[in-house]
């Protein structure tokens, strides 16, 4: 039903708008905006996003609509729908992306603040709560290590309520969001948490995320620390042998950026501690702690070109960051190189104007920890290093 | 480049705004003046000299990290766009005939059409 009413909306509003112009929005306070991404990915070897390792894959475009519509001032309505392929490891491609109603209880300039209700992005890090919309990414793909695609359905959005609040001083201001809500799950997210599509099913149950920020005017400082508190129960089929299998996922984010007028220094630093429940034959905890990391630079080599290079850490345990261990275990069914990637990346980008966006860029990688396994069915066909160039256009509105 | 002042809608109920209300604005923290009205954001595009300057010179923040600020509010649906003059006389004439709304022009471009909230040092 929400889905529908979105889609309507989304189908409505141009219409309306078309026409009107100017005064229609500023009657009703309805906004329209959207994006096209078409990428190209080529691969040496190692399927990323659709058979990228033959003569190259176009299985990665990403496609968005989104409405607004502000009634009076405290209140805002949105919605967004987003159309994504991603070589085989989206299975549900169109999906109503965020869908929610904004109020304000706090409007005075230096404190603001408000409740959101809905379906809500998830505001983790920098860049999660925007990471399909590629005029907001710092390259074609994310830094994998912590905006890992292959599990990214958990962390798009929630069910649930939001409160904000926005403190401004003279030369700081602090941000702070607080959710709760039901995260999002599908196969693929099932796919990651167990690399295998399992006979049962997921249900996320309340979880919370929290993010405080802190900028600095006068320092270009800004600095972040989220954290998430996500619980899924996994209902198994009588045949599997589990009692109540549950699965918690408790990643803490911290974030850095610096901004001189050419110069853009990012880094983000991640513990994700996974937690699965009675998913052995006897019941009892297992845990393990992934550690990620990336540091940032970008360089503008005029306001409209920049240019990025990136180094990029992702380890499955950081007890076992080589992942010797791991394929030691009697567990261990896949090669060491499997738990872990360091990606170099170089990147280009020209903002050609305020509708058009065009991006290059080179990864040299070692390790998969973040390939995604239905690109790469035959897992004994996957290599520990491997290369990948990809290029993309983007249209906005 | 001559200093900026910030105009708002010639009807608003303010006399002064400091330069943290201005910035509190313009990152759209702020949605409304105190009696209630819609705050309605105009500007120019970000490779403007004038946009620039406002931007580093009263709001401390590089024309690139507004737009980003910008574009993750439209993309999460947490808040509205601004609305995007192609001259400087054009924004000057939208902040006029729109109530509610502030813009920044040339100090000398300032005129009785608009109310002058803030001028740059």
């Amino acid at each position: 039903m929400l889905k529908i009413s979105a889609l309507i909306l989304i189908l409505l509003v141009p219409m309306l708008q078309h026409g009107y112009a100017y005064a229609n929005q500023s009657l009703l306070g309805l906004q329209t905006h959207g994006f096209l991404t078409q990428s190209y990915i080529k691969t040496d070897r190692n399927n990323f996003f659709g058979e990228s390792a033959g003569r190259g894959s176009i299985d990665f475009r990403e496609l968005g609509i989104n409405s607004s519509l502000r009634p009076f001032s405290k209140l805002t309505a949105s919605a967004q729908l987003i159309y994504r392929d991603a070589g085989a490891s989206e299975d549900q491609k169109l999906l109503l992306d965020f869908a929610l109603l904004d109020y304000r209880l706090l409007n005075t300039g230096r404190f603001n603040s408000g409740l959101r209700v809905g379906r809500i992005k998830n505001p983790m890090g920098i860049y999660n709560d925007t990471r399909d919309v590629a005029f907001t990414r710092p390259g074609i793909i994310l830094p994998q290590s912590i905006y890992f695609d292959r599990a990214r359905d958990l962390a798009l959005s929630s069910d649930g309520m939001q409160s904000y609040s926005y403190y401004t001083g003279d030369s700081f201001e602090i941000q702070m969001q607080l959710a709760l809500g039901y995260p999002r799950v599908s196969t693929s997210s099932e796919i990651s948490l167990f690399s295998e599509d399992r006979p049962g099913e997921l249900s996320s149950s309340p979880s919370y995320l929290a993010r405080v920020s802190v900028q600095l005017f006068d320092n270009h400082l800004k600095l972040s620390y989220s954290e998430i508190g996500m619980f899924v129960d996994y209902r198994s089929t009588p045949t599997e042998g589990l009692s109540n299998p549950s699965f918690e996922f408790s990643p803490k984010l911290f974030s850095v950026e610096f901004n001189l007028e050419n110069i853009v220094l990012t880094g983000e630093y991640a513990l994700r501690e996974f937690t699965f429940i009675n998913f052995a034959p006897t019941p009892g905890k297992s845990s393990r702690t992934g550690e990620s990391y990336y540091m940032q630079l970008a360089y503008f080599i005029t306001p409209k070109i920049k240019l990025t290079g990136r180094y990029d850490v992702t380890y499955l345990d950081r007890n076992d960051r080589s992942g010797i261990a791991y394929e030691a275990s009697p567990q261990g069914s896949a090669p060491a190189f499997t738990r872990y990637a360091k990606d170099y990346t170089l990147g280009v980008q020209w903002n050609i104007n305020r509708s058009w966006l065009v991006m290059f860029e080179q990864h040299k990688v070692s390790g998969t920890s973040w390939l995604p396994v239905q690109d790469n069915p035959d897992s004994s066909l996957v290599k520990k290093d491997w290369l990948m160039f990809s290029g993309l256009v983007s249209y906005r509105f | 480049m001559n200093a900026q002042s910030v105009i708002a809608h010639p009807d608003a109920k303010v006399e002064n705004l400091t330069q943290t209300m201005i910035r509190s604005i313009f990152l759209m923290r702020t949605t409304e003046w105190e009696d209630g009205t819609q705050i309605v954001v105009m500007t120019l595009e970000a490779s403007e000299t004038l946009h620039i300057a406002f931007c580093k010179n009263v709001l401390g923040l590089f024309p690139y990290q507004l737009q980003q600020i910008w574009d993750r509010i439209i993309f999460t649906g947490t808040g509205q766009a601004p609305h995007y003059a192609t001259s400087a006389d054009e924004l000057k004439k939208l902040v006029a005939t729109t109530p509610g709304a502030i813009g920044y022009i040339d100090r000398e471009d300032t005129d009785g059409t608009v109310r002058v909230v803030y001028v740059e040092d």
